[in-house]
């Protein structure tokens, strides 16, 4: 009861309660350090982590010297994996090759299996599998998110 | 306060050591991949701990003295091990990127797994001519269940190393293959491993009074 009165609540309210900070809850640790909504990558540049809660002894810091710090980053270009259906098309296919197992449907179990195979196939065999983000746009996307930038 | 201080600057001074940029992605896959060797292996435990619970359960069926022929494991076993040697030759032509070499490698050890394949599949099926099902007792099911999941692994396996071969023929050793590669070499290292343990667990243990 509780549960479907808090997913009401949720969803009813969603544009006041909407998160834009990506720290809502002043947290200490490196994960609450990226933006709302996310980008794709994780930092723009490897944090320097010198002790336990990184995050908050970065904020603890930030008045004093982020200025000098944002001026002095340099960025390098991110390798990321391309976003691709691989792992969705695999499950499609292992539904129906467990399905026919359940019921003894060989046929169909063999044919399950040589989908999701194919997809496998696919996957190994695709030429561009990483996509390098730009300089520019994790800069622009940094200048734009100072939470993350104060690090 | 100052003991606060006092644990940062020790923690400081540990840290220091650590502080690098992000392992090679050469690494990265290997450790990813010896995570799934560890949870593959998690799992034959699983079976061998059912096995050895089950091995008596014979329901007055028959039992492993009756159906084993130690003839046909020798053989077996020696085919897997020598392919894990053939193996080690491939990943070391594969280091100094060599073509022929690798591909001569791939041949042998596919020849030598696909050998193993056929010997456990010509034991299986005589084993269910005579009724020896995994269905007649307990310590059959965990029998099937065990070899034949090791079996399943060297089928998959078989089917790797003909996709790495396609792989190096169509793309050369560019370092997505190399990776592919190495980690295949450790799958192909680990079944013989489990063979190892297999083969001590059900056919020797499994023939001894």
């Amino acid at each position: 009861m509780c549960q479907i009165v808090q997913l009401v609540v949720s969803i009813r309210r969603r544009e006041q309660l909407r998160d834009v900070t990506g720290d809502p809850w002043n947290a200490r640790t490196l994960e609450w350090a990226t933006a709302s909504p996310p980008p794709a990558w994780n930092f723009g540049i490897q944090p320097h982590v010198a002790r336990i809660d990184a995050f908050w002894t970065s904020k603890q810091l930030a008045g004093a010297k982020s200025d000098k710090a944002a001026q002095s980053r340099k960025y390098e270009p991110i390798e990321m994996p391309k976003n691709n259906p691989t792992g969705f098309v695999t499950a499609f296919f292992a539904v129906i090759t467990g399905f026919a197992l359940i019921w003894h449907i060989w046929w169909l179990a063999a044919l399950g299996a040589f989908g999701a195979f194919v997809t496998f196939l696919a996957f190994a065999f695709r030429r561009h599998d990483e996509v390098e983000i730009p300089v520019e746009q994790i800069a622009r996307f940094d200048r734009a998110h100072q939470a993350e930038a104060a690090l | 306060m100052n003991v606060a201080v006092a644990i940062d600057q020790v923690h400081e001074t540990q840290y220091a050591a650590s502080e690098a940029s992000p392992a090679p992605k050469r690494i990265v896959v290997a450790y990813g991949f010896w995570i799934f060797l560890l949870s593959d292996i998690v799992m034959f435990a699983t079976l061998f701990a059912t096995y050895a619970v089950l091995v008596r359960s014979t329901a007055g069926g028959p039992t492993g003295a009756q159906l084993f022929n130690q003839g046909t494991v020798a053989i077996e076993t020696g085919c897997l091990l020598v392919s894990s040697y053939t193996c080690g030759l491939m990943a070391l032509a594969i280091g100094s990127r060599r073509s022929t070499g690798t591909y001569f490698g791939a041949l042998i050890t596919f020849a030598l797994g696909a050998a193993f394949l056929a010997l456990e599949l010509r034991e299986f099926a005589n084993m269910i001519a005579i009724g020896a099902t995994p269905q007649r007792s307990a310590f059959l099911s965990a029998f099937f269940a065990l070899v034949g999941c090791h079996g399943l692994h060297v089928g998959a396996g078989l089917i790797w190393l003909v996709v790495m071969m396609a792989q190096v023929a169509t793309k050369g050793f560019v370092p997505a293959v190399h990776r592919r590669l190495l980690c295949f070499s450790l799958f192909w290292h680990a079944l013989d491993i489990i063979w190892v343990g297999l083969f001590t667990v059900v056919y020797l243990m499994g023939v001894s009074p």
